[in-house]
């Protein structure tokens, strides 16, 4: 850019007093030779380079001298050069004889223009958001919208358009759209209770935009802070359940348990994923170490996880008679052993899951179930019906596992194996069967829940509330035991009024 | 019997007639007395001045009620008797005046009001409180064994609420966290069958500051009825 001459004020009054003399002498009809394009772009730039040069050139007094001499510019010189320039376009398509240069230096002296309108418009609209109610302020709005893109189209500067119209948008209706729509008399609301249908559709029309954008900013405002609330809300109420919870550590014990099922289980994550893809290549690398079955073993680490009960690592197959599952606990250690030799795995199966494809009489369904049901009923693929007591000698289980695993096969909703005879609880001289006639739609109407979601939750909330009930009793009883010392030494005593609010006595 | 002979200077609107009631029924209030004290010495102890369980027995077969009946423990309370199997003079003094009974006759009158009396329930809890200290007859003592706890309940709510006492009792005779039982926790039995629908025990809240011993309770019948 070229650097632009240092105009001395003297120097640049005198010039602009010249063109004032003109301009007047052609208002008041005397005979003048109306401006060349060339002077009115030679004043308007000498005007404009004089307010916005630096300091202490720049003769603006005030910030308003530099609007201000646009606006005088534009109102004295600018409109009336309008028509000559739209003239001169038209000639242009005519003659083509006008200067080409010229004319484009002019255009682009109206896009500049166009700049100021910006901060035009933003002074005036500061003036008018104050003293207009919203109607006036918005049919303002509007001429002026209008009035741009006359004056815009006319240039044939299209992009120019976009641009502008956008920019006077902006400064006339987005910067103010919240005062606008909250002017208490005129304001959006009472436009809506007045129901002026017009004056709304010209608002909404125009303002459809910048009123979107405010919706969705002051939107995004309130969902972040009802999130920050809403979390707040329930840290507070978790806190206060923790306070309520005499045996922290008991509670603590609970919940590092519970913690590391769900992580465990939880397929959308995936621990220790790089060792899991150690153990994919060793797999491929190595043919003959082939379980038979897909695997996944995870590791964990012994001091950071709960403890479990694990089978001894010796003799995996005293609880797994599983030709298939052995070879797998197998195969794994013998990787294992590759990547480190000092480190001894427990197998804990009371952890693991399998996925069965079980053949049933009407169709092959696909299980998935723990490790050890998986064993149980891997029996009965040699024999059809099996005793109670010869289950529990092939799997070397304990009594109450094995109740519980049989239960959860053959007493709850899906029924994988038939018990004979069909009580409700699992008794030492049971028999069991594969039940040939499973099938998935075998389910209760406890099941069916999953297609209404909204009972589906509350169940799942009751459910879990019994079960943290039986959970916690141990620790209620715990609490009341002590309370009941405490009452017995005379340190507490219950109000009569209230019995279940307690003051000290002591 | 002595009279307040003195009198106020300048008073001088006590009517004859007041003066005479006064007198009467100061006259009467001490014969009243002195049968009352009567009877008292008829089943006293020479030696301790006390009525003490002998007493007491030839008492209850005077007023022909067994000497486990509750109505004795009623009268016990009307008393405000200390020591349970005697009755001090001035215990004795007060329960029968209360009564207005100064023969054997009139008490055994008195009975049926009293059990009215103690039945309301701003005096049962009273009444039923003073069961349990009743019992707690070495000094310093707290507790009350199973047994007589059983006993007791059975004795004072068996006949509003049988069937919960029933249950209690047995609860109570086949637990073995608790060998006794303390002032709370007897409340609490009472408060139990006074509160919580029966059988279904629908309104019990386990989480509540119920005794243990009444969670324990409920749990019980609850695995019994299933």
């Amino acid at each position: 850019m070229v650097q632009r001459r240092i105009i001395e004020f003297n120097e640049g009054w005198e010039y602009i007093q010249k063109g004032i003399r003109k301009l007047k002498r052609i208002l008041e009809g005397l005979r003048e030779p109306p401006f060349s394009s060339e002077e009115y772009m030679a004043l308007h730039i000498t005007i404009y380079n004089m307010c916005s040069q630096n300091i202490p050139n720049n003769n603006s007094g005030t910030s308003g001298f530099n609007e201000f001499g646009l606006a005088c510019f534009r109102d004295l010189v600018y409109d009336a050069l309008k028509h000559k320039a739209k003239d001169a376009v038209i000639d242009e398509r005519e003659r083509e004889q006008v200067d080409r240069a010229l004319l484009a230096n002019v255009l682009d002296i109206f896009v500049v223009m166009g700049k100021g309108e910006s901060s035009y418009y933003s002074r005036i609209s500061t003036n008018w958001v104050l003293k207009d109610p919203c109607p006036d302020y918005m049919r303002k709005a509007e001429e002026c919208l209008k009035k741009e893109r006359d004056r815009v189209s006319r240039y044939l500067q299209s992009n120019g358009e976009e641009k502008l119209v956008e920019k006077v948008q902006h400064e006339l209706l987005v910067v103010y759209a919240t005062q606008l729509l909250e002017k208490e008399q005129s304001g959006c609301g009472a436009l809506f209770r007045g129901n002026k249908v017009d004056d709304l559709s010209r608002m909404l029309g125009t303002v459809a935009d910048a009123f979107r954008q405010h919706v969705t900013a002051a939107g995004t405002v309130l969902v972040q802070q009802a999130e920050d609330a809403a979390k707040n809300k329930q840290e507070q109420k978790v806190v206060k359940v923790l306070v309520y919870i005499s045996d922290k550590d008991l509670f603590a014990e609970f919940y590092r348990k519970k913690l590391a099922r769900r992580l465990l289980f939880d397929r959308s994550r995936t621990l220790a994923r790089k060792s899991q893809t150690g153990f994919e290549k060793y797999l491929r690398y190595n043919k003959n170490a082939h379980a038979g079955i897909d695997l996944s073993v995870t590791v964990l680490a012994t001091g950071f996880w709960p403890s479990y009960k694990s089978s001894d690592l010796n003799r995996p197959s005293q609880m797994i008679k599983c030709i298939e599952m052995i070879k797998c606990v197998e195969v794994f250690k013998r990787f294992y052993e590759t990547k480190t030799k000092h480190r001894k795995l427990s197998w804990i199966y009371s952890l693991g899951q399998c996925h069965i494809n079980a053949k049933f009489e009407l169709k092959n369904i696909e299980l998935i179930i723990s490790t050890y049901q998986a064993a149980i009923l891997d029996l009965f693929n040699a024999s059809n019906r099996l005793s109670y007591s010869q289950v529990i000698t092939q799997l070397n289980l304990t009594h109450d596992d094995l109740v519980r695993l049989l239960h959860s096969l053959s007493i709850l909703d899906y029924k994988i194996l038939i018990k004979e005879p069909d009580t409700k609880s699992i008794s030492r001289s049971d028999y069991f069967e594969l039940n040939s006639k499973f099938t998935d739609r075998m389910r209760g109407s406890r099941s069916l829940s999953h297609h209404r979601k909204v009972l589906g939750h509350q169940q799942l909330v009751s459910e879990c509330v019994e079960l943290l009930g039986r959970m916690f009793k141990p620790a209620v009883k715990a609490f009341k035991k002590r309370i009941e010392g405490l009452i017995s030494q005379d340190y507490l005593g219950r109000y009569p009024e209230n019995p279940n609010t307690f003051k000290c006595l002591a | 019997m002595r009279r307040s002979v003195s009198r106020k200077t300048g008073q001088t609107n006590s009517t004859d007639a007041t003066d005479l009631f006064r007198s009467a029924s100061s006259k009467a209030s001490s014969k009243e007395m002195e049968r009352i004290d009567n009877l008292f010495y008829s089943y006293a102890n020479k030696s301790s001045g006390m009525i003490d369980p002998e007493g007491i027995e030839s008492l209850c077969s005077d007023i022909e009620v067994s000497h486990t009946d509750v109505r004795i423990l009623m009268l016990a309370w009307k008393m405000k008797a200390e020591k349970q199997g005697y009755f001090t003079l001035e215990e004795w003094r007060r329960g029968l005046k209360a009564l207005r009974a100064d023969t054997v006759n009139k008490l055994k009158k008195a009975l049926p009001d009293l059990e009215k009396e103690v039945k309301r329930p701003t005096n049962f809890q009273d009444f039923y409180a003073f069961a349990f200290r009743y019992c707690l007859t070495e000094e310093k003592q707290k507790s009350v064994d199973i047994e007589s706890v059983c006993e007791l309940l059975g004795l004072v709510l068996g006949s509003q609420y049988r069937a919960q006492v029933d249950y209690l009792i047995e609860y109570l005779k086949i637990q073995s966290d608790y060998k006794v039982i303390n002032m709370d926790q007897w409340m609490g039995f009472y408060r139990f069958c006074n509160e919580i629908s029966f059988p279904d025990f629908n309104n019990y809240d386990p989480n509540l500051a119920w005794p243990l011993v009444l969670d324990n309770f409920v749990e019980w019948m609850k695995a019994k009825q299933t």
